[in-house]
């Protein structure tokens, strides 16, 4: 049988592209419930407000990326700390039941304001653009010089922008005069056009490196043999980097830290840290703030990678995968969020990319049908089967706290 | 008064009455209603969530367990009900005429390489889309390529047979005489099979939660309530697909005599409201009797603690497969009725946020009652049907007498934020609701104790006789 290798490596670039994103989020999860046993239902929120605060930074406010990660990792890490300190701290003492329905109470608060603020679904432009506003037509000048005549006057379009940075007043743009003209760059006045920042070409377009395998036979093109071409895009490999690093920090932090290890205690057994002076409730605290600012910077490396779908119920599926993702490596375990957060991704890019082609394989004469869809459902099919199963997840231990 | 609040029949006496003064009067009195047409449907969509309401709590109230996927129960009995009265049955080797342009075919059958299609058309009606070819392809290639060269001036049709069986309808719809559930008796069939499908998924659901308590039980009933979800958006053929099995004046059943496309169905809504409000009744008696019975007390003894209730010598498992089926059979009958009350069924009505709402309705009014039940469903979808309206400028404008120009509206997304502020609230500062189960059992009453006191037969007698 023979492979289409191309197709194989670019399901595998998106499975590990997914996998990241869930583990940044599963940490979150598993922390929190490694140490007051709550499943934090707002957590996939926190995740969407992170995709949703970075866009707007990056987009509206023109701020480079590099800035964007800290700022969104802050304002989701103060949204963890709201929370905890305002929904979960006053429940410490009663039911667990209580404290899930709060948390649901929580997730459709949060999913509401972003719906109520943002009503229209936000994407990240792939381009720059400028977009007059405010007025219906502005005057556009040949030159950036207050006073200098007029060239033309250009609609509310979008066009690409040309900054100069010694001209503070004005925003050049390349913009297209007449129909069926080459267009020339005008000057136009930098209060009367909006600058929408889109992701830089470097990031967007960039490949890394390219690989060509000989593709099967059937797919020949006019009796030239067919090859298939994986490129691996820079954003990946970026989404990779980021998630890694952020993980093997976070994995420093719990381990070798005076915090982490008061943290570790305190997921051990709450009574005895306080005893041994353990600041529980500062513990606590922390490690919301920790697991949101990582959920935001998964949804950074979202918007990065996939560019749209920002909406207010975005959080919802990826927060329930990636819960079933640190149940399925063991919820409690860092570790163990990673490895079932990595096999949850697999299991949904590879299913998205493969279910069809298995099902026409294994079954002939099913034509139409489309599995594609189906990808999520295999991911909570996973997490059923693993609770009912394993509670104790893949990396855990038999006799730990199964709920 | 606080004993008289306590009691379920009371607020079932009270909720009847205001349903029977503010529905529609019956036809010798005009057919008008105080409340007016929208506050009818208001009325009904209530009713429907009482009894979605009433069956969540056997499972969330009574035995326990946080169940968030009760929307596929709501959505699947929607499905039954409106799939069966869309279906019709075929007899073989009959032909219609079905435009051209309504014939799909799949990849396969255009290149024709998987299989050949010779023969008749045999075609399988898709309430999505037109009509799926299953077999004869050829023949429908031909006709469209021959349509291409005459330029098709005019939709053609193409003569096709219907795929023999119970399908859904190809071409005429039957007449509703003849419809096996088209008429009362046919409906209230309906009904019950959609409670019998919904009470065996409950019992089917159950064997892998069974072993599960708490927050994994959540997680678990979630996920299994996406995983129908998506089956629902997804199996086009089955229900309809995103844009659902929509039901008209041919195909809603007749109801004790009355037809929906006459006199604008205001006999029929009359008598659509009093079955709804008789399924209430059906629920509040079904669930109290439950509740008092001893497997309403094993249930409550599961909620106390599991482990506890097992050494007593309740059978768990039988228990709460028993609670999942009664609370099933609920969800089924409402979602048949819901299906009737809005004509169009789609996977909208298996989302997440509908399990959440009904769970809100049991946190409102105190879980593990039915008056809890009855009355957060009454509060809350009441506060939804009124914020629908704040969301109309025009209403807001009339009704507060503003001025003219005022835009002053509150936002349909602010449903949502209301929502979970009221969860949050609730549990942070009455998680018990807002009419709480007592501790224990309600105290016995004055004649209780007197009749006690007379009886000659101890109330305790070592030895296991009384």
């Amino acid at each position: 049988m023979d492979i289409d290798w191309g197709y194989f490596l670019k399901t595998l670039c998106n499975a590990l592209s997914e996998g990241s994103i869930y583990a940044l989020i599963a940490v979150g999860y598993t922390m929190v419930y490694g140490i007051i046993k709550l499943i934090n239902f707002a957590h996939g929120e926190v995740y969407m407000i992170g995709a949703m605060v970075s866009v707007w930074l990056f987009v509206e406010q023109q701020l480079p990326l590099l800035a964007v990660i800290p700022l969104s990792m802050l304002v989701c890490a103060g949204l963890g700390l709201f929370l905890d300190t305002v929904a979960y701290k006053p429940l410490r003492k009663s039911t667990r039941l209580a404290a899930l329905i709060t948390a649901i109470g929580m997730s459709l608060i949060l999913q509401g304001v972003v719906q109520l603020i943002t009503p229209n679904y936000h994407a990240l432009p792939s381009d720059t653009t400028a977009t007059v506003v405010g007025e219906e037509k502005v005057e556009a000048l040949a030159e950036p010089r207050a006073g200098a005549e007029a060239v033309a006057k250009v609609r509310p379009d979008q066009a690409r922008p040309v900054t100069d940075a010694s001209n503070k007043e004005f925003v050049g743009v390349s913009w297209r005069i007449k129909a069926g003209t080459d267009p020339v760059t005008v000057w136009l006045p930098r209060d009367a056009v909006k600058i929408e920042q889109g992701l830089p070409d470097v990031l967007d377009r960039s490949v890394v490196g390219e690989v060509a395998f000989a593709a099967p036979a059937q797919e020949d093109v006019d009796g030239e043999p067919a090859i298939s071409i994986f490129r691996l895009p820079l954003k990946d490999v970026l989404v990779w980097i980021t998630a890694f690093a952020m993980m093997g920090g976070l994995h420093l932090l719990v381990q070798k830290t005076k915090i982490g290890k008061a943290m570790r205690a305190c997921a051990l057994d709450q009574t005895t840290a306080s005893l041994m002076g353990v600041n529980v409730n500062r513990v606590i605290a922390f490690t919301f703030m920790v697991g949101s600012a990582m959920a935001a910077v998964a949804g950074i490396l979202y918007s990065i990678k996939v560019g749209g779908n920002i909406f207010f119920r975005m959080g919802y599926y990826p927060g329930v995968i990636a819960f079933a993702a640190a149940v399925l490596g063991g919820i409690g375990h860092l570790k163990g969020a990673l490895v079932g957060a990595m096999l949850l991704g697999f299991a949904s890019s590879f299913w998205q990319g493969y279910a069809n082609w298995g099902l026409h394989t294994l079954v002939p004469g099913s034509g139409g049908k489309d599995l594609s869809p189906y990808n999520f459902a295999f991911c909570f099919l996973v997490m059923i089967v693993v609770i009912v199963f394993r509670p104790y997840g893949l990396l855990g231990r038999a006799g730990a706290d199964r709920a | 008064m606080s004993k008289l609040l306590r009691n379920d029949w009371a607020w079932l006496g009270v909720f009847l009455v205001a349903f029977v003064l503010f529905g529609p009067l019956p036809p010798a009195l005009g057919m008008g209603a105080i409340v007016g047409d929208f506050g009818v449907q208001v009325l009904l969509t209530i009713m429907i969530y009482m009894i979605f309401g009433v069956g969540l709590n056997i499972v969330i109230g009574y035995t326990g367990l946080l169940d968030l996927g009760y929307a596929s129960f709501m959505a699947m009995g929607a499905i039954v009900v409106a799939g069966g009265l869309v279906l019709t049955l075929q007899p073989e080797g009959e032909t219609l005429q079905v435009p051209l342009d309504d014939l799909r075919l799949t990849q396969d059958q255009r290149e024709l390489e998987a299989n050949a299609n010779a023969g008749p058309v045999v075609v399988q009606y898709r309430p999505d889309w037109g009509y799926d070819v299953v077999s004869g392809a050829e023949a429908v290639i031909a006709a469209k390529q021959a349509e291409g060269e005459t330029g098709g001036s005019e939709p053609k049709t193409l003569s096709v047979q219907p795929y023999a069986g119970l399908v859904l309808p190809v071409g005429q719809k039957m007449a509703k005489g003849s419809h096996p559930f088209g008429s009362t008796g046919g409906f209230f069939l309906l009904l019950l099979i959609a409670g019998v499908v919904c009470a065996a998924f409950g019992v089917l659901r159950g064997i892998p939660t069974l072993r599960l308590t708490g927050d994994y039980y959540a997680i678990v009933t979630l996920g299994i309530a996406e995983i129908v979800y998506l089956v629902i958006q997804n199996e086009g053929w089955l229900t309809g697909g995103a844009f659902g099995i929509k039901l008209d004046g041919e195909t809603i059943p007749q109801l004790f005599g009355a037809d929906p496309t006459v006199d604008q169905g205001k006999i029929w809504l009359f008598n659509f409201y009093y079955v709804v409000l008789a399924a209430l009744l059906f629920a509040f008696v079904f669930s109290k009797r439950l509740e008092l019975s001893r497997l309403g007390r094993s249930w409550a003894a599961i909620k106390a603690d599991e482990v506890a209730a097992m050494a007593s010598g309740i059978d768990v498992k039988k228990a709460k497969m028993l609670a999942f089926l009664a609370s099933g059979f609920l969800g089924g009958i409402g979602g048949g009725l819901y299906a009737l009350k809005l004509t169009t069924v789609t996977h909208a009505q298996a989302e997440v946020f509908e399990s959440i709402i009904v769970v809100c309705f049991l946190v409102f009014g105190g879980m593990g009652t039915i008056r809890g039940a009855l009355l957060g469903a009454a509060a809350l979808q009441g506060l939804a049907e009124f914020l629908r309206l704040l969301a109309d400028p025009f209403w807001v404008r009339e009704t507060f007498h503003l001025a003219a120009d005022s835009e002053l509206a509150i936002p349909n997304e602010a449903r949502m934020l209301i929502y979970g502020l009221m969860l949050v609230l609730l549990m942070r500062f009455r998680p018990q609701g807002i009419l709480p189960p007592r501790a224990g059992s309600d105290p016995p009453t004055d004649e209780q104790l007197a009749e006690w006191r007379k009886a000659k037969t101890p109330l305790y007698e070592v030895g296991g006789k009384a």
